[in-house]
């Protein structure tokens, strides 16, 4: 199993680090024929924005995960705890934008955005990431709400808690896992759009995938090459350490 | 345990605003264009022309058949790469195999789409592995497996990135029935077939076919892949989409919508069966 | 209800952070930079930002232009400017066209870079600013102002809406280690293709402006030359003749890479194409571009250039100013510089970009003049007098959109 894995997921990737050091590589070589640092020597220098794109994108991606946490979580805990009618529409709304593409819907927003000076800039940006982030941690938050045991927030109360100190030390840890792996897909799902930021931040706002579509649809390997292990390795980082983080809070919960 | 709350009305308000203005504002705009009605140019009466125009076009038809078999390949394919993946782990994975297995879920739709390019390419790295083993001579003797008429390269992206997706869907259920069930199926004498039929199938379903239906919505409506790996012509839906709204010339802009809205259809679709179908027998199967 | 309440302050103090366009406070103008003297506009884009609109595939285009022309223009002028990447110039003009609709008079754009069918679009939809070319010093001291590649722009009339910028002319790239004897008229290519199948594809010409060139080029030779088609556009002489043109690209079809079912959507995948060793030739407007590449190693290195010897189309790109422009003051003084002598020499040195220089070399200051002679271009670029005897020139924007619409139609998507 270790190695079949390792071979599917893993070993695509390694070509990449070979491509952003390559100087000429050509048919019919296995390996490249020189070596060169020019890629990351140009990713380096202002010039090539690595650094504003990564901040930008950085930025989207946290302002996004925060909305969707405020405007997220009480819907799930009204989806997860409350009956009430017109639920089945709701429903309905909120799982929309997981399945039908939000680029239409922001080409039909365009012209409304310009009209209100959103284009542009990250604001808009923002904006247009919920679309298709957001009913994801809906999703998680109403999942996460669902599982709760009312009982066990009635018995802090009559310990003396007040409900916020209930909502911090009883539901909060109990709703964390859920809302940690949805934070953690609304963050990855903001920081890998390229259709959406195009069209609403008109080019000006550049994130990463900006940066990196134009030398994957042609252009420099050796840079394509680089941008990709810079956009991919850090994702990795992120996932593993939520992982980690993951697993050791559900431990300390179960204590 | 239902309790009761202050209205959940306002609980859901700024979600339903969100969603409401941005998502259905949007498709609205986009509906309304795609009957011509653009009120900055000065258009305000509806028509059917670009609706009837796109419908009679034959290149839009055969961007429809290309994007709905790709969508339904990628989807078998992934869903059962998916499935077999899950088991995998439920039976004898380790935590870093669980990681390795959602590698393809950091990387983006574009840098798969490059790893396709470099490895599948005919003069990419399988290509060049087999010169070497002397199977071809020159790379036009490596099967075409980007830009190609079957899509195979845009299929095969899909089915790396979907597949472990799919697995992390599919995998609850298998671990919480856990190693317990399978092994009491062995025990009283069930084949593998049978395994498969009468324990890992029924556990998966409800999850398998929303997995489904999200893979299909996700692949008819993407951009990006079959941008990169589509050839010059018939295009996908969703790159014509993109293609004719960013063209200077204006008359093709509702001809766009129209294609958005198709594109809006046919997930919807999707979601509908979810919900309507699947999620019910979701429901009921957690009381089992 | 105080979920509420936090809920809107955190969105209102998120949407407050949220970063706007970097302010540029161009004061309700005193004067017209179009009419004022030059020492007013030049003291009005002092300290101000310009923001550029340029195509960003090229590393070397974009190092030059964030580091010489910025350093110079911060230095000259004050000005701080900012490179905006683009995919293509089409999409800037779809930008401005949609800015236009919803009444969006501050834009974010200063300078455009454009030419042929963009900038007729863009007059035609009364997106651009002007006119302003006699308004710069540069271009009235050292430009042959009523030259035609100057004067028009793919044969409508530029009127100062827009500044020459750079030269360019089509060349066929190619690998003399695999090709000892490059073809000199489509006669001879199509000989070539069909002796190497597989190793020769083109640029699909609906999507990229380099293999519209190559169609344009394979129409001029087989309907008997440009002069048919120069002057105003005719729609029906170019459908009398076009089947010439369509029935030569449909027999090369099948010796064509991946037998021509599909090509390249744009030069850069063609250039990857060449990279790899899959295909053998390649083609560019920029003349220079082949040395550019071999010194990235993107190209092997001997790689060269040929031209057909009936001539190959030339022209020139160009800089113009938005309609909706912030900073049109700024946007003039960027343009006189980039316009200028010293910067035209130092674009044209491969090192930094390889663009052929578009000023009058006879108007040139004596140290420019000389400093053209010393450019070292290297083996892969042929001199520019041996270009400049083999030019043809465009022909008017119309004919390109229906030449394309018609090569879709009957080679693309012909069984």
């Amino acid at each position: 199993m270790r190695r079949l894995s390792l071979l599917w997921f893993g070993l695509p990737l390694v070509p990449l680090v070979l491509w952003s050091v390559a100087f000429g590589w050509r048919w019919p070589d296995l390996l490249p024929a020189a070596w060169s640092f020019r890629a990351w020597h140009y990713l380096g220098s202002p010039p090539a924005g690595l650094g504003p794109a990564v901040a930008e994108s950085l930025f989207i991606a946290l302002a996004v995960t925060l909305l969707a946490l405020l405007i997220g979580v009480p819907a799930g805990k009204a989806l997860g705890t409350c009956t009430f009618r017109g639920r089945r529409a709701v429903e309905f709304l909120f799982y929309l934008p997981i399945m039908v593409p939000g680029a239409s819907a922001a080409m039909g927003l365009q012209p409304w955005l310009i009209r209100l000076g959103l284009t542009d800039r990250p604001a808009g940006v923002v904006l247009v990431h919920l679309i298709p982030a957001l009913p994801y941690l809906i999703r998680a938050a109403t999942a996460g709400y669902a599982a709760l045991d009312p009982l066990v927030e009635q018995q802090a109360r009559t310990l003396g808690a007040t409900p916020a100190q209930a909502w911090r030390l009883v539901v909060l840890p109990a709703l964390a896992p859920a809302l940690a792996a949805g934070a953690g897909l609304v963050f990855i799902i903001s920081l890998s759009q390229y259709l959406l930021t195009l069209l609403i931040g008109g080019g000006k706002v550049v994130t990463l995938p900006l940066l990196l579509f134009p030398f994957i649809s042609g252009g420099d390997r050796a840079i394509g090459a680089a941008l990709s292990l810079v956009f991919t390795v850090p994702g990795l980082l992120l996932f593993w350490l939520l992982d980690a983080w993951l697993r050791r809070y559900r431990l300390e919960v179960r204590l | 345990m239902w309790r009761r709350q202050s209205s959940p009305y306002l609980l859901l308000l700024p979600a339903l605003l969100v969603l409401g203005v941005l998502f259905l504002g949007g498709l609205a705009v986009a509906f309304e264009q795609s009957l011509g009605v653009m009120p900055a140019l000065g258009r305000l009466s509806p028509t059917l022309d670009y609706v009837r125009i796109v419908l009679a076009s034959r290149e839009f038809w055969t961007g429809f058949g290309l994007t709905a078999y790709i969508a339904l390949t990628a989807t078998v394919l992934a869903c059962a790469a998916g499935l077999l993946l899950a088991v995998g782990l439920a039976a004898a994975g380790s935590r870093s195999d669980t990681l390795l297995a959602r590698l393809p879920l950091v990387v983006p739709h574009t840098v798969a789409a490059y790893l396709t390019m470099i490895w599948l390419s005919q003069s990419g790295l399988l290509a060049r592995l087999a010169f070497r083993a002397g199977l071809i001579r020159e790379p036009g003797g490596f099967p075409a497996l980007v830009n190609d008429p079957y899509g195979l390269g845009i299929i095969l992206t899909y089915v790396w990135k979907e597949a472990p997706f799919a697995a992390l869907m599919l995998y609850p259920p298998l671990a919480a029935a856990g190693r317990g069930l399978l092994d009491a199926a062995a025990t009283l004498g069930a084949g593998r077939l049978q395994r498969w039929r009468h324990v890992i199938l029924p556990l998966v379903a409800p999850a398998l076919g929303a997995v489904a239906l999200i893979i299909f919505s996700y692949t008819f409506g993407a951009y990006e892949v079959p941008f990169l790996l589509g050839q010059t012509y018939p295009r996908t839906l969703p790159v014509a989409a993109v293609e004719r709204f960013l063209s200077p010339d204006l008359a093709d802009r509702p001809v766009a919508m129209v294609y958005n809205l198709v594109i809006t259809l046919m997930t919807s679709a999707a979601v509908w069966l979810y919900l309507g179908r699947l999620a019910p027998r979701l429901e009921r199967g957690k009381g089992t | 209800m105080r979920y509420l309440s936090w809920l809107l302050a955190v969105v209102v103090i998120l949407s407050g952070c949220a970063k706007g366009p970097a302010p540029v406070p161009v004061k309700a103008a005193p004067a017209d930079p179009a009419t004022a003297p030059w020492s007013e506009v030049v003291a009005q884009a002092r300290d101000h930002e310009v923001s550029i609109y340029m195509w960003g595939g090229s590393d070397s285009i974009n190092t030059w232009m964030d580091t010489y022309v910025s350093g110079q223009v911060k230095a000259k002028y004050g000005v701080t400017l900012k490179r905006v990447p683009v995919a293509a110039t089409a999409d800037a003009i779809n930008k401005l066209l949609g800015e236009k609709q919803a009444g969006r008079t501050t834009g974010s754009a200063d300078l455009v870079w454009i030419n042929g069918e963009n900038f007729k679009a863009a007059r035609q939809g009364d997106l651009l600013w002007g006119p302003f070319a006699e308004r710069l010093p540069s271009f009235t001291a050292y430009y042959d102002t009523k030259a035609p590649d100057v004067a028009s722009d793919f044969g409508y009339p530029v009127e100062g809406y827009e500044v020459p910028w750079g030269k360019a002319q089509f060349v066929m790239t190619y690998d003399s280690a695999k090709v000892p004897n490059p073809p000199k008229s489509f006669a001879e290519l199509a000989a070539w293709v069909k002796a190497h199948p597989g190793r020769f594809t083109y640029p699909a010409p609906s999507t990229d402006f380099t293999g519209s060139a190559f169609l344009r080029m394979a129409l001029y030779e087989t309907t008997g030359g440009y002069q048919h088609y120069l002057g105003a556009y005719d729609q029906a002489k170019l459908e009398a003749k076009w089947q010439k043109t369509f029935d030569y690209l449909n027999g090369l079809r099948p010796y064509l890479w991946r037998q021509g079912t599909t090509y390249p959507e744009n030069l850069a995948k063609l250039d990857q194409l060449y990279a790899d060793g899959e295909v053998w030739m390649s083609m560019h407007y920029d003349p220079s571009a082949a040395a550019n590449l071999i010194a990235k190693g993107t190209y092997p290195a001997t790689t060269r250039t040929f031209l057909f010897d009936a001539g190959t189309i030339a022209n020139t790109h160009f800089l113009a100013v938005p309609f909706n422009a912030p900073n049109k003051a700024g946007a003039m003084v960027v343009a006189d510089f980039l316009l200028s002598p010293e910067a035209q020499l130092s674009k044209f040195d491969p090192k930094n970009w390889g663009d052929f220089p578009a000023f009058d070399p006879a108007k040139a200051p004596a140290g420019v003049k000389d400093g053209l002679t010393k450019i070292d271009l290297g083996p892969a670029v042929l001199p520019p007098a041996v270009l400049a005897q083999h030019r043809v020139p465009e022909i008017e924007a119309d004919y390109l959109k229906h030449l394309q619409d018609g090569w879709t139609r009957y080679v693309a998507q012909a069984k």
